[in-house]
């Protein structure tokens, strides 16, 4: 088997034992997801590229603390998630509470049916045209789900919140997405 | 890995650059097991900590006869909230704080909404206390305490360990009219206890029932307010005091 065709968890393991070359084919493989994470969910950020490369460096000095048996994406969203959040933190302009209820109560996994009213293509158009109009907690969830196709528990894994949270804040962005969407078209 | 040579204006060329140049270093393995054990023994300190705390807590209220006194009505409760340990209550609550924050880095309760955790904490603080309060622990400390012979926390004991005013706990020796006479269970002194028709009591008490009476201590007089029978168990007052009185193993008939 040639280096191209492994899985990203064995890139990781032969980045661990010493072969910082193939954790080019990492950067590779992740940069294009890393950057349009990063944009979507930092809108307007100036130095998006500059994190992403903050990213990596991070992915890189803390390889030896992944799991190998566990799914490297996951691993690489999370040390991206906690890096673009901090930077919505420094930019200051957007607020983000430490606490949100949202994830202290159960809610019923059933009252989010992703595919209801609106189909994929057009809550991505409509989150395309939105973002900046959208609270960073459903924001971010709808890009993980939108346009990096992470399901609930990578979401889940990602901003370390509970699954039938990640349930709640994708429902309740879709619901703020439409309600956006009609203000806009209906306005003169 | 590709073999071309790499554009030195891509992520990828800049990123193996940086390492390359030593900028950055790739953490040992040992620093994440550390950091995992760090975690680990954190996580089990807090909940040792939470355990002991509010396992004192209860034993405090046992060994005081506080824990008795709600049953009184509202002078009974009052009498209660105000003895209540509450410098070792805050100190609980801040290290089940502590243990929440610690048990949601794990992914088992971090995947789950936060109140599963914080019942899991609760309970687990309750339930440990109560399994704690059910032995000879805080007891034996106690009397070491009391002996000077603890190395440590010894000041905890000596401190809490106090007389409410108006709770006395204590073995009926001799019946009179309109009074009987008990001993303290604590120091040993014999004491006349009035009673009259307001007196909240049970109706059938014998000598060498166990008792808690609710009301003003004099010198050797209590003036009873309230009385409730403590059924016998195995609790041994500290070492000068014969009785045996279990913290935890009262019933309040």
């Amino acid at each position: 088997m040639t280096i191209p065709h492994q899985t990203d968890e064995d890139i990781a393991k032969l980045v661990q034992n010493g072969d910082h070359e193939v954790f080019g084919l990492i950067v590779e493989r992740y940069e294009g997801k890393m950057l349009r994470y990063a944009r979507k969910f930092l809108f307007g950020h100036q130095d998006s590229q500059d994190l992403v490369q903050e990213v990596f460096l991070k992915a890189y000095t803390n390889i030896r603390g992944f799991d190998a048996s566990r799914k490297f994406s996951s691993w690489l969203y999370r040390i991206a998630h906690n890096e673009f959040i901090n930077a919505i933190k420094k930019r200051g302009r957007e607020p983000i509470s430490i606490f949100d209820p949202d994830t202290i109560f159960p809610h019923l996994a059933a009252s989010d049916n992703p595919e209801q009213d609106l189909d994929k293509e057009q809550v991505k158009m409509l989150l395309n045209d939105c973002l900046d109009r959208l609270d960073v907690k459903y924001r971010e969830p709808l890009v993980l789900y939108y346009f990096e196709d992470l399901d609930y528990q990578q979401i889940s894994e990602i901003m370390r919140i509970p699954m039938s949270t990640v349930g709640v804040r994708l429902s309740r962005g879709r619901q703020l997405l439409k309600q956006i969407y009609d203000q806009s078209t209906s306005r003169p | 890995m590709t073999n071309q040579p790499a554009d030195p204006k891509t992520l990828r060329a800049k990123i193996l650059a940086t390492i390359e140049s030593g900028k950055i270093v790739m953490r040992p393995r040992w620093h994440f097991v550390l950091h995992g054990i760090l975690l680990i023994v954190g996580t089990i300190l807090a909940a040792a900590i939470v355990i002991y705390l509010a396992s004192f807590a209860v034993f405090n209220l046992h060994n005081t006869g506080a824990w008795f006194v709600p049953g009184f009505g509202f002078r009974g409760l009052r009498v209660f909230v105000m003895s209540l340990p509450w410098l070792i209550i805050l100190l609980s609550l801040v290290f089940i704080a502590l243990l929440e924050i610690l048990v949601n880095k794990y992914s088992f309760a971090y995947r789950k909404p936060l109140l599963y955790s914080v019942m899991g904490v609760v309970l687990f603080a309750v339930l440990g206390s109560f399994a704690i309060s059910q032995t000879s622990f805080h007891r034996l400390l106690h009397e070491q305490a009391r002996r000077q012979g603890l190395l440590f926390g010894g000041g905890l004991y000596r401190n809490y360990d106090r007389r409410l005013k108006s709770v006395t706990m204590g073995e009926i020796t001799q019946f009179t009219t309109n009074q009987f006479r008990i001993r303290d269970l604590r120091s040993d002194d014999e004491f006349e206890v009035f009673i009259d028709d307001d007196t909240n009591r049970p109706q059938d008490l014998q000598i060498s029932d166990r008792v808690v009476i609710f009301g003003n201590r004099a010198t050797s007089t209590i003036h009873a307010e309230g009385i409730r029978r403590i059924a016998p168990g195995n609790f041994r007052p500290p070492r000068r005091f014969p009785m045996r009185f279990p913290p935890g193993q009262f019933e309040i008939n």
